[in-house]
């Protein structure tokens, strides 16, 4: 693991700017929702897991609360309803160590667009007076970095962690409207497999061109092979999948821009949508 | 309620009609639930649906679920007809023990519109909680008279569909 991290800060502070797709030097974040379609008439509640892990989708590390100690974070998910608005009932994610789980009221019909809280995230990387790599999760500012670094790069990340549910019927699902993101044509809860779907990936609510998407599939536990699918989108933003299993797949996506807030040498979008494909 | 649509439709037929009643039905599926050697047992929730070439769906022909609730589990019944209750209101029925039955469908669409001629895919979707999950769907052409194989894999057994062209 400590080794790994290591890697990462290597390879991101030499080739950096070289790295358009960068999804294979980080951790896989996801979501995992208990359900992706719902029916009858009655309020249904939806688990939703998050976690930090590799091996999709069996959970590695949870996200701590930002209050030490705490068992739950009431801001780590957020819900926007059918109705575009984020759901009035509490989310409250119990801190469970290898994984973070909340229940999710659905009372509306439609689609729910479930996410992490999106809130940029500074990290700046270094070289210690003995040459060793490290990486602080602050601004150039406030990083409290050994006498002596080099090497400093602060790098802004902006990650979208997000699924999305239907209760009786899918809607258009609402738009985060910033990160990155994937929209229609096709519904994200109507995925089945051996049929073809079409998204349109979004950066900061605009079509994202030319971006290569990983397509992961989970289950990866029970399996010898990584079973990645790479599309790009054209010049609209829009790709293809033919999803080959039934099973939850995450969709990554990472795209790195030129800053333009002093102090950051480098912006980061990245994306990790969970889908379902249902068996034919 | 709809039995005595039924009989009503069968002395209105006979009385003014040449043609008998069993002509009158554009598709007759004689389908079968097998039985299954297993504990527990629930019996299988079963959607017949009727969709163009472009697998557009046209009208459901029988439901077999008592709760909306279960709705989602045939799955591509749900996302083709399920979500709206204009697609299913008056073809839905209680689940059935195992047994073959007989599903006549009259050639119109839920609002009593005719179905126009043409080729259809009639699927068939059968789905037993603690149990397996059976779809399939078979090519049938309205105008032609003729009875097509639908073959269940698990859920159901091979099972029939005629086609009588009026």
């Amino acid at each position: 693991m400590k080794l790994k991290l290591l890697k990462t800060a290597l390879i991101g502070a030499v080739t950096f700017t070289a790295i358009a797709s960068g999804y294979a030097q980080a951790h896989a974040r996801w979501l995992m929702p208990s359900h992706t379609s719902l029916s009858g008439e009655k309020t249904h509640y939806v688990m939703i897991d998050a976690s930090i892990s590799n091996e999709l989708f069996s959970p590695d590390k949870a996200y701590r609360p930002k209050e030490k100690g705490a068992e739950y974070d009431d801001n780590l998910l957020i819900a926007l309803a059918p109705d575009g608005k984020p759901v009035e009932e509490t989310i409250r994610a119990y801190y469970l160590k290898r994984k973070n789980s909340a229940a999710v009221t659905l009372s509306q019909d439609g689609t729910y667009h479930i996410a992490m809280q999106q809130k940029p995230m500074l990290m700046t990387f270094y070289k210690d007076k003995d040459g060793n790599r490290g990486r602080v999760f602050a601004g150039k500012k406030e990083a409290d970095l050994p006498a002596g670094a080099t090497d400093v790069r602060t790098v802004k990340s902006i990650a979208t962690v997000d699924t999305f549910v239907s209760r009786n019927g899918t809607s258009k699902p609402t738009l985060l409207g910033q990160g990155l993101e994937i929209s229609g044509p096709t519904h994200p809860n109507d995925l089945f497999a051996g049929e073809e779907a079409k998204f349109q990936l979004l950066m900061d609510g605009k079509p994202a061109a030319d971006v290569e998407l990983a397509i992961v599939r989970g289950s990866a536990r029970y399996r010898n092979e990584r079973d990645e699918v790479k599309v790009t989108t054209d010049k609209k933003g829009f790709f293809t999948v033919t999803f080959a299993h039934a099973d939850m797949y995450l969709i990554e996506a990472s795209v790195d821009q030129k800053p333009t807030e002093a102090d950051i040498d480098n912006v980061r979008y990245s994306l990790f949508t969970t889908l379902e494909v249902a068996p034919e | 309620m709809k039995q005595a649509h039924l009989i009503a439709a069968l002395l209105i037929s006979c009385l003014f009609s040449p043609l008998s009643f069993a002509k009158d039905a554009n598709l007759t599926v004689e389908f079968t639930l097998p039985e299954l050697d297993v504990s527990p047992y629930h019996r299988s929730y079963v959607a017949l649906w009727l969709e163009t070439p472009e697998r557009k769906h046209v009208t459901t022909i029988a439901l077999w679920v008592e709760k909306a609730e279960w709705f989602k589990d045939l799955r591509q019944w749900w996302r083709k007809a399920g979500r709206s209750n204009d697609n299913f209101d008056g073809v839905t029925g209680a689940t059935k023990r195992p047994g073959t039955y007989t599903i006549e469908w009259q050639g119109k669409d839920l609002k009593g519109n005719p179905v126009k001629p043409g080729s259809y895919l009639l699927n068939v979707e059968v789905v037993r909680e603690e149990g397996g999950r059976d779809y399939t769907r078979v090519e049938i052409d309205l105008t032609k008279d003729g009875k097509v194989t639908i073959k269940g894999e698990k859920e159901f057994a091979t099972s029939f569909v005629t086609i009588t062209s009026n």
